[in-house]
This record gives structure tokens, sequence and C-alpha cells, in this order.
């Protein structure tokens, strides 16, 4: 139930809950309608009494023989249905009529004066009275009774149904409506991104619920953009920070080779260190960029890129990659396709894969090229012979700082931002890129960018 | 050639100086936005390389001074920050270059010798050591006067080789320059890149042009 929308949750509950009242409103009723059923019974059999013993009194004045009197009982009340009378004594010379109504009695007099029992399937109630040393019993039908709540139970069954489907639509309705402030604040919330961080939920007069929520969303906002433009400052801030010093040690480094005042071994170290340089340089360039396409903001300057020429040229690197380690190149590059977008940005996005492609592919393997038009899509893919990326590293390959080889050095390394930049610069082109394939022969990156059409 | 070097970072300052001085060329290194102008206004240079961030006025606003005067001097813009925005709005504001830090001497040397080019319109379109000469618009290279075909790639490190012969150049300059700034392929590519292009412009010529200069670079320099 928890991912049904919370209209029906609501509706749901609502008819539940309706439902649970009326039967126990139901339960009550019937219960009090019963018991004053049996209250009047009662009465009537006291009544009976009564009548019987006084009848009895006159009798036995006039000398007549004890047990004449009880054919005298009032044949009047319908309800009466028999009687037991005895010595309150002598539970052997019980009198009983009809006969039956001798088995209900287990203990002579009975120890309770008032109680219920079933007598050929009937429910029965039974009084007891005593004068002097007799006691009489009066057994009277509660049918009456126990019609009247059949009747009204049958009517509750009867008008549950048609009730509950008009509390379920009702609350519903009023589910949906006492909703529809949220639903329009999600919409609204959900349009407000990282680009659009200046923009607010429209405020209502009201100051409800829904009120108080959207202004305490509006002031989530306020901080969240304040702190938004406070991490760009920051990381602006930073890169010049870092600049500086890498730009002195670069400057530094470099004249000091240039120098030649060193012997070959203290030029290694020096050219070392220089390579270190330009790494750093590149880490923080490339978080700066992607810091920048976490602000939403197109980094891209966009403008008709050939991505066959662009290709081609990077079929020219991936020999040269190629050769160092023995692969062999397949390319197939269908001429002329163009995209709209940053070529340098691009050129990034290959030179990336085809340089993962050849650092991962097995050695004398092949490395295999593709540009083609699919759709209104450029579809380029890039892959290699190779070891195949493990089903649960997948999902985290374009992760930043991620490596498919958490073993991997920095020698075959990187900086580990490789995939996680192509990801945003494809995603910024309005393109994705897929790991297509991945098994222990072939691995496969498929990138898919929006073509665009040729004038002629 | 003439330079106004306004850097106020002591360091950086020294090595552009030094590198400048090693070329040939006249640096005048100046720490601060207001004696920049000054000195730009008062006294004539060829190029000025100007740090956006500055005490005082900032390279910017120095630059807008400059153009408010009606002075062309050439100026080449420094900067940390190499966002789209800051880059074009230097560029509008009248700049002829724009290098962000931290960048390698020999790129510096090659964009002022190039904004003089361009703005004395000599060897504009052919770039010449000793029998190698490179055409930049027709991107033809030949040696002795035969024409040599190259890659793109080939043809852009040679070009690159080109644009400051004599002066040895890392294998990872050539590796931002030649390829992407941000792509390390490692310096591998770079070797294999400069062997094949090597076969094509020394093979069969007694002096050679392209030097291995151990544990650090190339260099473009006529030997044996």
């Amino acid at each position: 139930m928890k991912r049904w929308p919370l209209r029906w949750q609501i509706t749901l509950w609502s008819v539940l809950i309706t439902a649970l009242a009326l039967v126990t409103f139901g339960t009550v009723v019937a219960y009090n309608l019963y018991s004053e059923q049996v209250e009047v019974v009662d009465n009537q059999l006291a009544t009976d009494a009564r009548f019987a013993f006084d009848y009895r009194a006159e009798r036995a004045d006039r000398g007549l023989a004890d047990l004449d009197w009880l054919a005298a009982l009032p044949k009047a009340d319908v309800k009466l249905q028999g009687f037991l009378l005895g010595k309150s004594g002598a539970p052997a010379a019980l009198k009983a009529f009809p006969e039956q109504l001798r088995q209900v009695v287990t203990h002579w007099p009975p120890l309770r004066q008032r109680f219920t029992r079933r007598v050929d399937g009937h429910r029965t109630r039974f009084g007891v009275f005593a004068d002097g040393d007799t006691t009489l019993v009066l057994a009277a039908s509660l049918g009456e009774a126990e019609e009247s709540v059949g009747d009204l139970l049958g009517a509750y069954l009867i008008a549950l149904p048609a009730v509950l489907l008009v509390v379920a639509g009702g609350s519903w309705w009023i589910a949906r409506r006492a909703l529809l402030p949220v639903t329009n604040i999600t919409r609204a919330a959900a349009s407000i991104t990282a680009d659009r961080l200046h923009e607010r939920l429209p405020a209502r007069e009201t100051d409800d619920e829904i009120g108080r929520h959207i202004g305490v969303l509006n002031g989530m906002f306020d901080r969240l953009q304040r702190s938004f433009e406070q991490a760009n400052r920051f990381t602006a801030d930073a890169a010049h920070e870092l600049r500086t010093p890498l730009t002195i040690m670069r400057g530094q480094i470099e004249d000091a080779l240039r120098s030649g005042n060193f012997s070959p071994e203290q030029q290694r170290l020096l050219v070392g260190l220089l390579e270190e340089n330009t790494g750093l340089q590149k880490i923080s360039d490339n978080l700066l960029l992607l810091a920048r396409f976490d602000t939403g903001r197109d980094q891209l300057e966009r403008g008709p890129v050939d991505l066959s020429a662009l290709m081609e040229e990077a079929r020219e690197d991936a020999e040269l990659l190629a050769a160092a380690r023995r692969l062999t190149i397949g390319a197939e590059i269908a001429p002329g396709l163009r995209v709209s977008g940053d070529a340098v940005m691009l050129r990034r996005v290959a030179l990336n894969l085809i340089d993962n492609a050849v650092k991962f592919s097995r050695g004398n393997g092949e490395l295999r090229l593709e540009l083609r038009s699919e759709g209104g899509e450029a579809v380029l893919t890039v892959a290699n012979t190779g070891p195949g990326i493990a089903p649960e590293r997948r999902a985290t390959l374009f992760e930043r700082f991620y490596r498919a080889d958490a073993g991997r050095n920095r020698e075959t390394g990187g900086s580990g931002l490789g995939l996680s930049l192509c990801r945003e610069i494809v995603t910024a082109h309005g393109g994705r890129i897929d790991l297509s394939r991945s098994d222990s022969e072939w691995t496969e990156f498929t990138v898919r960018l929006p073509r665009l059409r040729n004038q002629n | 050639m003439r330079i106004l070097v306004v850097e106020d970072e002591r360091k950086i300052a020294t090595f552009i100086r030094k590198g400048l001085v090693e070329v040939g060329f006249n640096p005048l290194v100046c720490a601060n936005g207001d004696d920049a102008l000054h000195l730009a206004t008062s006294e004539r240079f060829d190029t000025v390389v100007l740090d956006v961030m500055l005490p005082g006025r900032d390279g910017l606003s120095v630059l807008r001074a400059l153009r408010a005067q009606r002075n062309t001097v050439p100026v080449i813009l420094l900067t940390a920050r190499d966002g789209l925005a800051e880059r074009v709005e230097g560029l509008n504001l009248g700049a002829d270059d724009y290098l962000a830090k931290p960048f390698s001497m020999e790129e510096l040397i090659a964009r002022l010798r190039a904004v003089n080019r361009r703005l004395t319109g000599e060897g504009l379109s052919v770039q010449k050591y000793e029998d190698l000469s490179l055409n930049l618009i027709t991107h033809e290279v030949s040696r002795a006067g035969r024409r040599i075909e190259l890659t793109a790639r080939e043809y852009a490190l040679v070009e690159y080789l080109l644009r400051s012969p004599g002066r040895v150049v890392t294998r990872t300059q050539l590796c931002e320059q030649v390829w992407d700034y941000h792509f390390d392929p490692g310096t591998n590519l770079v070797d294999v890149c400069v062997q094949r292009v090597r076969r094509k412009i020394d093979d069969g010529h007694a002096v050679k042009l392209i030097q291995t200069v151990r544990g650090v670079g190339y260099t473009l320099k006529a030997g044996p």
C-alpha cells in the first residue's frame, strides 16, 4: 500500500474507518434492541406469575386441589409456552408442561432468576418465581425479539455497501482537492533546478498548512541558492589560488630544464615534477569544469561540428596509441556526419574513450572505432577486445573518481574523472553515453548525439 | 622587441622576464595596474603582457583605459580563470590574445610572435627554419623544396616545434599543445608521433632537424 498514491490511501482508510464505525454502531443498537425486548418478556413473565399465584391463593381458600389452577393460566398471552412447577425442596415431584421443558432444568429450583435457553431450536426465556414453598418457572418465546434484531441487521447489511460507496467517492474527492496544492507545489519545485535556483514557488495568501509549507520550501531554496553560489565562488577562487603556485612551479621547472645545468638523472627528476604539475593542473581544471556543469549553466561553445572529421583525427591518435601495444585498429567512420556542439569537448570524449580502450585492451587485441548514422542520431562506438567490466561495477562506472579496476595504479590511472566528464559533456550535448557491451571478449562504449541535418 | 610585463606575482614575473630575455626580447616588469597604465601610455612597447588579477587597478580596467585612450598596443591577457565569459569579456575589451595560467614560456613566446606577426604582416603565412618551411594557410610542409605529406597531428607537431626553433620543448608541452590540453595519453604518444615526423623530415638528409634532448623532450635545431 506504500506505493499507492496518497489520495487512494486516504480513500481506503476512510472506507475502512467508516465500515468499522458502522459495524460497531449496528452491533450496539442490535444488542440494545434485543435487551429491551427481553426485558419486556421478563416483565410479562412476572405479571403472569403474579396472576398465577393470586389465582392459586384464591382457589386454595376455596379448598380446591393444588394443581388445578395451572389450567387457568391465561392462554391469551401468546408468548407463554409452558411452565414447570414443584415444591422448592422436591425435584422428583416436579410437574412440567409441555414435557420437554423438564430437560431444560438441571437444578431445582433453578439457581438464576432469569435465564435463556434453546428449546427445539428456539430461544426461550425462563423466569423463576417462588411463593411460599412452591416454585413456578414460566417459559416464553423470544422469537419476536430475534426477528426484530434480524430485521435490523438485514437493513444494515443492505445499507452498508451503499454508504461505503458514498464515503469512498467523497473522501477521494476531498483528498484530491486537499492534495491539489501539494501536486502543484511538486510540479513547481521540480522545475526549480540548479540553473534556475533564483525562482521561487508562487506564494499563497492563506496562512494554512500549504501556505506555511510553501514558505518553508522557499526558505530552503534561499539557503540552497546561497550555498550553491558560495560553492561556485569557492571553486572559482580555489582554481585561481591553485593556478598561481602551479604557474610558478611550472615556469621554474621549465626554466631549470632549459638551462641544461643538470645531470641526466636530475633532468629526469625535473621532467617527472613537470608531469606531476601538469597532472595536478588537469585535475583542478576537470573539477572546475564538473563544478560548472553542476550549476547547470551551459559551458559549451556551440557550433556545427564535423564529427566525421573529428573521428578521423581521433583515429590517427588511436593508431599512435595502439602502435606501442601492438593493437590492430578497425575503423568504420561514416563521412559527413555533423552535430551541434563544442568540438574541443567532443574531442575530449572521443580521446578519453580511445585512451581507455587502449589501456584496457588485451595485448595484440583489436580496437574498433565506428561512427554511423541511426535515425536522427550520430552513433559513435569505441570498443576493444578486453577483459570486460565486472557487472557490479558497471553501475558506478560513470561516477567521479571511480576506476573500474580498484587496484589500478596511477601508471594507467588518470584522475578517475574521465568517464564522468564524458558523461557530463555528452549529456550537455543532449546525448547519451552507455557501456553497450562488456564481457570477457569485448568492451564497447556507445555515444549517441542528436545529428545535424545536412543543409543541402 | 620591447615587452611590458604586468604581473604582481614576483616569481611568475621573474621567469617570464628570464624566458623573454633568453629569446632576445626586451622585457620591463611592473607589478601593479596603476604603474602599468602609466608606463603603457608614456612609453612605447611592442606588446603588453597583462595579468588580469592585479593589486589596485585590475588588468581588465587597465586594458579598458588603454583602449579608451585609443592606444592600440597589442595586449595578451594572462588569467587564472579560463571561463568562457571572462575570455569573451577580455577579447571584447580589445585584448589581442588570451593565455590561461598555468602556461609554458614557449606558448607565451609563440603568442607574442604571432601577435606581432599579425600586426606587421611579416611572414604571415610561411614559417621557416633552415630548409624546412611550413605554410600556415595551406598546411603545406616542405624540406629543401620537396613536399612532405603529414597527417593532421604530425602537421600540428611540426607547427608547434617551428614556433620556437632552438628551444627545448617538453613532452608535456607537446601533449598539451598538439593534442588536447586536458587529455593525458602519456608521453608515449608524443614519442611515437615524433618518430614518425622525424622519419618523414630527416630521413635522407645529412642535417637532422629534430633533436632529442634526453630525458627532457625535443627541439628543432640543425645538427648531425
